[in-house]
């Protein structure tokens, strides 16, 4: 008998995956009360039939949806332009990966079924297995051979595309049949999978596409398909009517507003002329926050706030003055007074955000402590202090902010920073260019494959061997182990790796590691669905309109 | 002179009334020297957006500094600007258009096409190209405000100059023996004076609103030193969370430019030569 009441629960978990966990747990509670057989089936089939009642109503399909973004793309072929504003409206929607990342943060098959890695000898070949009777939207069928070709013109050296460097190790894409694709890589690389699912470039276009053709009409397997652009006002995009999974998507059509200026973004949202404004600063979402009418959702965006300095230059190459900045910092007043809401925003405290599996966290390394900070600039050779410049790029404010508060906390303790406020040209030029410069405010935008984040800022070295990034930090032993890093397989082994790695650069005080601002979405109430993903892409499928 | 003019200015409510508000203005700026209610740059974070209180009597700002103290202290910022970009159109400005007026020729020609030509570019497009080239900054901003007032000083005087120097008084000083700088000095540079005060205090007014301007725009004062226009620029973001923020700034920018142009409107009155005479 027991072994029924078992075997109902289950079926009863079964059927009630789609729900959300609020629900679940109740359902729990109720199944844990201790009843015989008789009521328990009397109570299971009254929730299986309110369950799928409300399976059947949970999820409307049809209707508009109208998001206003903050940025016009630069061309819809995501394998011609890095523009995020692109990638953003593209990614998922329009064309489809091998692998994708959920909402949760996990890597999961998309047009692959799954997949297996050979380690070979000169590197490693993946093999992929494909969905089969998938169309694109212009009819053609989705096959190996659009895999093959999609990454060839991605690394073709004629294509020049922008986006192929996390791809240089592919030594080949072979079709061996109509559902099997093999990607034979130079040197075992480990983080291909994690770069198909996110990566610029990798969704999969139809073979024989004209790149040219597809930058203003992209066309892929996604569940939506584009219908018009009109520059400077609008993007169109229409539901795909054939797409493989059935059900989805839900909205018939989603229309993207290029709305820059944010004040506007939300006068749009409260007159009704947007159902949705992506991104919106927390001035804004503030005020909408408590307004029946609307909803904000919110999560980490997977952005590494920093404090940057130049660790080649005087006094920032000594590790006693950039330890002495940490102590001197305190976060919690920085997330307050930036993100208006202590939840508006995660502390870090290493080159990765909570949003990332590998993360470690170190925010408890240097807490706020302005007598150690003075202490240690004393033994370094500061007991009075030194002067400084912060520059802090002009468009975003959120670091402009952060900027004055850092420079208001640093004065605490004997650190005088002047503060230039520079338009972002010249922020790129002396900054990250020319890397002349003492410390600057600026975020950066992290990935989920673990090697993403540190390949850049750790990795990239002058022909001398030391480093070849804004803030000049070299270390030998590290880059050895971001080396062992991508040639790992193991997972757990690759986690201890890079808790090494984050935990390294934080004991050095490389930079000084803030915060993850979240991601604010302002929407009308009866907007449903929306769930942030952990990349900067607006996915669309998951909505519906109540 | 002097008795005259207390006797007259006292008669005009405009100018008492811009006299005053401005005395106050000044008070409050040397006041701010010696103290403010709170250290203006110092943050407090757990204070910030606090309604007006005891403690706070304007309020706090998005960081937690006291706003009244902020507003002392862009008072300061104001004077300066308007006394250096005054200073800059005053000296130069007159200095050109005297000698313009009284050279004549190709001088006069020469030196009032360069002035048309300057007169062209508004100021706060002369603050812009010089923030780009040098940086932002209150410096610059002052500057770029001075330049913009050399043609409209220099204008004035000329058209003083060209007028007196026909007048007998002129002719009396040269047939004495006197040389020309001295004439112009002694004799000419005195009887042009008064629309030049009285254009300097309107120009006062135009230098404390484009400084505000420029501070907006971001290429004025540079955090954390206060100024009005910046606290605006600040306070525009949280309009719809703490729209007091705003208030007080801009209130500060009304009253002063206020003062200095009731000021000017009554010294043109007071120091009319027809009004002077006639009574």
């Amino acid at each position: 008998m027991n072994g029924l009441a078992q075997s109902i629960d289950r079926a009863l978990e079964e059927i009630c995956k789609d729900w959300n966990s609020m629900k679940y747990r109740w359902m729990r509670f109720i199944l844990d009360v201790p009843m015989n057989l008789h009521n328990r089936l009397i109570i299971s089939l009254i929730i299986i039939v309110v369950g799928l009642s409300s399976l059947a109503t949970a999820q409307t399909t049809g209707g508009t949806l109208t998001v206003a973004v903050q940025a016009e793309p630069d061309g819809l072929n995501l394998i011609l332009t890095p523009a995020t504003a692109s990638y953003q409206l593209v990614m998922y929607n329009i064309t489809e990966t091998l692998m994708r990342y959920t909402a949760d943060r996990e890597l999961v098959p998309l047009l692959a079924t799954s997949y297996e890695v050979n380690e070979i000898d000169s590197g490693a070949e993946y093999t992929f297995h494909l969905q089969s009777g998938v169309l694109f939207h212009n009819g053609q069928p989705f096959t190996a051979k659009d895999v093959k070709y999609t990454f060839d013109t991605l690394l073709d050296p004629d294509t020049a595309s922008p986006n192929a460097s996390p791809f240089a190790y592919i030594k080949e894409v072979v079709a061996v049949d109509a559902t099997t694709v093999k990607f034979i890589t130079e040197g075992k690389a480990a983080s291909l999978v994690g770069y198909l699912a996110s990566g610029k470039g990798t969704g999969i276009i139809p073979r024989g596409s004209d790149m040219e053709a597809l930058r203003s009409n992209p066309i892929g397997t996604g569940p939506f398909m584009f219908s018009q652009w009109i520059p400077g006002d609008s993007l169109t995009f229409v539901k795909n009517p054939n797409y493989w999974k059935p059900g989805i998507p839900y909205l018939d059509k989603a229309v993207f507003k290029i709305i820059p200026d944010q004040a506007a973004s939300l006068a749009a949202l409260m007159s009704g002329d947007v159902d949705f404004v992506d991104r919106m600063v927390a001035e804004n979402a503030i005020q909408i926050e408590n307004d029946p009418r609307f909803k904000i959702v919110s999560g980490p965006q997977n952005l590494a706030q920093l404090l940057a300095m130049n660790n080649a230059r005087s006094p920032f190459d000594n590790v006693l003055v950039r330890r002495a900045i940490y102590y001197a910092i305190d976060r919690d007043e920085i997330i307050t007074a930036t993100d208006l809401k202590p939840e508006w925003g995660s502390p870090i405290g290493s080159h990765m955000t909570p949003m990332n599996p590998y993360y470690v966290d170190l925010t408890g390394m240097y807490p706020h402590d302005p007598s150690k900070a003075r202490e240690l600039l004393a033994q370094a050779g500061y007991p009075n202090g030194f002067d400084t410049t912060i520059y802090l790029p002009q468009p975003y404010q959120l670091h402009v902010r952060t900027g004055e508060i850092i420079a208001d906390q640093l004065r605490e303790v004997g650190i005088n920073c002047k503060l230039e406020i520079v338009e972002w040209g010249i922020w790129l030029d002396k900054v990250y260019e020319q890397w002349d410069y003492d410390m600057t405010v600026i975020g950066h935008d992290q990935g989920l494959e673990p090697a993403a984040n540190f390949t850049k800022g750790f990795m990239r070295a002058k022909e001398d061997g030391t480093s070849a990034y804004y803030w000049q930090y070299t270390n030998y032993f590290l880059r050895e182990l971001l080396d062992r890093g991508n040639e790992t397989f193991n997972v757990n082994e690759r986690k201890m790796i890079y808790a090494m790695v984050q935990t390294l650069i934080a004991d050095d005080a490389v930079l000084i590691w803030i915060q993850d601002p979240h991601q604010l979405e302002g929407m009308r109430a009866g907007v449903m669905g929306y769930r942030i993903l952990p990349m900067y892409v607006f996915d669309l499928a998951p909505i519906y309109l109540e | 002179m002097w008795p005259h003019f207390f006797h007259y200015a006292r008669q005009n409510v405009s100018f008492m009334i811009g006299f005053v508000l401005i005395v106050l203005l000044l008070i409050t700026a040397i006041v701010t020297e010696f103290y403010t209610p709170y250290d203006p740059i110092k943050m407090r974070i757990p204070h910030r957006m606090e309604p007006p209180s005891k403690n706070h009597l304007l309020g706090t700002d998005q960081y937690g500094r006291d706003v009244l103290s902020r507003i002392m202290q862009g008072s300061q910022t104001s004077i300066l600007v308007g006394v250096i970009a005054v200073g800059i159109g005053m000296v130069f400005g007159i200095t050109l258009g005297v000698w313009s007026g009284l050279a004549g020729g190709w001088w006069d020609e020469t030196i009032m096409r360069l002035m048309d030509v300057l007169y062209a570019f508004p100021a706060v497009l002369n603050a812009i190209l010089l923030s780009s080239l040098l940086g932002p900054g209150i410096m610059n901003s002052m500057m770029a405000i001075g330049v913009y007032n050399i043609p409209i000083f220099a204008r004035l005087s000329r058209g003083g100059v060209l007028g007196a120097k026909e007048l007998e008084y002129t002719a009396a000083a040269y047939s004495i023996g006197r040389g020309r700088f001295g004439v112009a000095c002694k004799h000419i540079f005195p009887n042009v004076l008064s629309p030049l005060i009285v254009q300097g205090t309107i120009q006062f007014a135009v230098a404390i609103l484009s400084e505000a301007g420029l501070s907006y725009l971001g290429f004025g004062t540079q955090p954390p030193f206060a100024s009005w226009g910046r606290m605006l620029r600040e306070a525009q973001t949280f309009m719809g969370i703490d729209p007091l923020l705003a208030v007080f700034p801009g209130l500060a920018i009304a009253i002063a430019v206020l003062g200095f142009n009731l000021l000017g409107d009554g010294l043109r009155d007071v120091l009319d030569p027809r009004l002077m005479k006639s009574r």
